[in-house]
């Protein structure tokens, strides 16, 4: 009786076209969120060791094993475990971590804005360094800029970040005094704006407070030069060969014939090189999630990354499954975000 | 005779193949060679605590009075076992995987790969330090991680050369002659679909390097004493502060000059397995 209602509602569901795509694509989240709430759950449940054991340290009291165990909801059959632990992620609720007693909920949404500003920062940066060598090595390919670019996207992709960022730090701060000291995202003496987004830069703007603007980029700068200088290398190779082939191309050649100057034809071959770099971008952003955290970390920027890595020295699990949690459900959103972007932007692209 | 003068003018024609090569076999020399060239034991303090570059100390000493150019050479053993050793472990698994994947069709296969995927869905490092936090900071549980973390690469990678090889003539030939399943598996499918992997294996040996590194530089890695490059760094880093430098810019430059190296050798391996393809 229902079932012509219900087939009339059914004929406006999209299956074809933009709209069809994101719906499809919005359905499989699904199963990968399922699946990446799996891992991190059997992470820390089916690795040897016990975490029970571990909480309670050394020669512990007789009882105490067993009533951290209950607590932990260990000592429950593992379906049940896994109920309560996907009971707790729809409530958002992801455990409590022993070292800052709070919830681990907490924790993170105090540090994510940190790094999102970070990450964001240092993408931009990386982007505008990478566009830049990538443009002037197809300019002239086999010249100077480009051999020396190319040797520089070798390089950077092998030196350790951990090692970049304290060699920014000794060479910039400490023999030449041009950056400030590293110890968080503002200078000590200058009091914080009032959150509104959480970024420094942005809610000192809206506050009006230059001087905890200036000293936000201030601090910024070194952890975002260390970010920015390890991962233009990608972004360089892609638009070197991405440009390069576009010169190389019909199009360009017959600009050429026609007269155009040189301006207009980097231009125009410019074009083909945006669909691979976004792509690119959005690749290294789900991936510096996790990749800033040792430059976090040498910079004592206190984000998410400097918490993980701490929660590890303090053998803090509650944060550590957390974290790895954001970082995949972050790499999964960021991703389809990608793929909605490539498909706007090249035409040819029909999913 | 004659490969060997094509091989050596290449090297000559590419300063930079040249370096990859020339790179591996330092470290090849300070690997086998360490007790022959390292004036100190890596393990045993010097009386001179942080004590900068000089005749006696070459990089200088750290906090505990250890050597730091001994223990740079010394650590290219520590970090090149791991790092070969991971990536041997993930070809092993990852490239028989991919055949398979590639060949048959089903569900179990589709399982394998979105596996895979879910591997691949969290950025590496994160997963690699929340493992080895969990499983015990050791050599061998990084050697695991490793080979775990890098096998979805190689799955893909063998799988769509699999997919395409499979469409040919000749695998409906040996088909049609009656081969099993295992039999095309061993020999027309694994010769043949394994390059791109070799190719990869090097750069990736350099990822795993970079891994040991960063895993043992936040102490996720393999434990103190032991010589090795991050944990070099970590320990260095205290230092740095103060502005003595020395304890952690040199295991930084041997990462790199290590990491560069099997970039450039992989690069030239490619190069050198088919001249078409050139970057």
């Amino acid at each position: 009786m229902f079932a012509r209602y219900w087939r009339r509602i059914i004929r406006f569901i999209p299956t074809k076209g933009y709209a069809g795509f994101l719906l499809r694509r919005l359905l499989a989240f699904i199963p990968l969120m399922l699946g990446i709430s799996l891992v991190t759950f059997f992470l820390v449940r089916m690795l040897p060791g016990d975490p029970a054991r571990t909480l309670a340290g050394s020669s512990p009291y007789p009882g105490v094993i067993e009533a951290i165990r209950a607590r932990m909801g260990l000592d429950k059959p593992i379906h049940i475990q896994y109920l309560i632990y996907m009971g707790n992620l729809l409530r958002g609720d992801l455990g409590d971590s022993w070292f800052t007693s709070k919830p681990v909920a907490y924790d993170l949404a105090q540090r994510a804005p940190a790094t999102f500003e970070l990450i964001t920062f240092g993408l931009i940066g990386a982007v505008g360094l990478g566009l830049f060598l990538g443009i002037l090595g197809a300019l002239k390919p086999g010249g100077l800029i480009d051999r020396l670019a190319q040797f520089y996207g070798l390089l950077a992709g092998a030196l350790p970040d951990f090692w970049l960022a304290l060699l920014v730090i000794l060479f910039l701060f400490y023999y030449n005094h041009i950056l400030p000291p590293p110890m968080g995202r503002l200078p000590l003496s200058i009091m914080p704006p009032p959150t509104v987004t959480g970024f420094m830069t942005v809610d000192s703007l809206l506050a009006g407070n230059f001087e905890a603007f200036r000293g936000a980029l201030a601090q910024l700068a070194g952890p975002v030069l260390t970010l920015s200088l390890l991962n233009a290398g990608p972004i360089t190779k892609m638009t070197r060969s991405a440009m390069h082939d576009a010169l190389e191309g019909d199009v360009i050649h017959f600009a050429r014939a026609c007269g155009l100057p040189r301006i207009t034809l980097a231009r125009y071959a410019f074009h083909s090189v945006l669909p691979p770099v976004i792509t690119l971008i959005g690749f290294l952003y789900a991936f510096l999630v996790g990749g800033a955290v040792l430059v976090e970390t040498v910079f004592s920027w206190n984000g998410i990354g400097q918490y993980a890595v701490q929660s590890i020295v303090n053998k803090d699990y509650a944060p550590i499954q957390a974290f790895v949690l954001v970082a995949g459900i972050f790499s999964l959103v960021v991703y389809l975000v990608v793929d909605i972007l490539y498909m706007l932007i090249d035409p040819r692209v029909r999913l | 005779m004659d490969r060997i003068k094509r091989f050596l003018r290449y090297l000559i024609e590419n300063p930079g193949a040249l370096l990859g090569f020339a790179l591996i076999i330092i470290y090849l020399v300070m690997v086998f060679f360490a007790p022959l060239i390292a004036p100190y034991d890596p393990v045993t303090p010097t009386s001179e605590f942080r004590s900068p570059p000089s005749r006696q100390h070459l990089f200088g000493t750290d906090p505990s009075g250890l050597d730091v150019f001994s223990r740079t050479i010394y650590a290219a053993r520590t970090d090149l076992v791991i790092g070969l050793t991971g990536t041997l472990l993930s070809m092993l698994v990852g490239i028989p995987l991919g055949l398979v994947v590639g060949y048959y069709r089903g569900w179990a296969v589709s399982l394998i790969l979105r596996l895979a995927d879910l591997l691949q869905a969290f950025p590496v490092f994160v997963l690699a330090m929340a493992i080895v936090a969990v499983a015990g900071a050791s050599a061998t549980n990084v050697i695991l991680v490793i080979g775990l973390l890098n096998s979805p690469v190689y799955i893909r990678l063998v799988r769509s050369e699999v997919l395409t090889f499979r469409e040919r003539p000749v695998m409906e030939a040996a088909k049609c002659v009656g081969n099993s399943n295992a039999r095309i598996l061993r020999h027309y499918l694994f010769p043949n679909n394994i390059e791109a992997a070799l190719v990869q294996a090097s750069v990736n040996v350099g990822w795993a390097i970079l891994l040991t590194a960063s895993l043992s530089f936040i102490g996720a890695g393999v434990p103190v004493p032991t010589p090795e490059w991050g944990s070099m760094v970590s320990i260095g880093a205290a230092m740095m502060i103060t502005g003595e430098w020395w304890a952690a810019f040199f295991p930084g430059v041997a990462i790199g000059f290590c990491v560069l190296g099997f970039a450039l050798f992989g690069d030239a391996i490619r190069v050198l397995v088919n001249p078409e393809r050139r970057s």
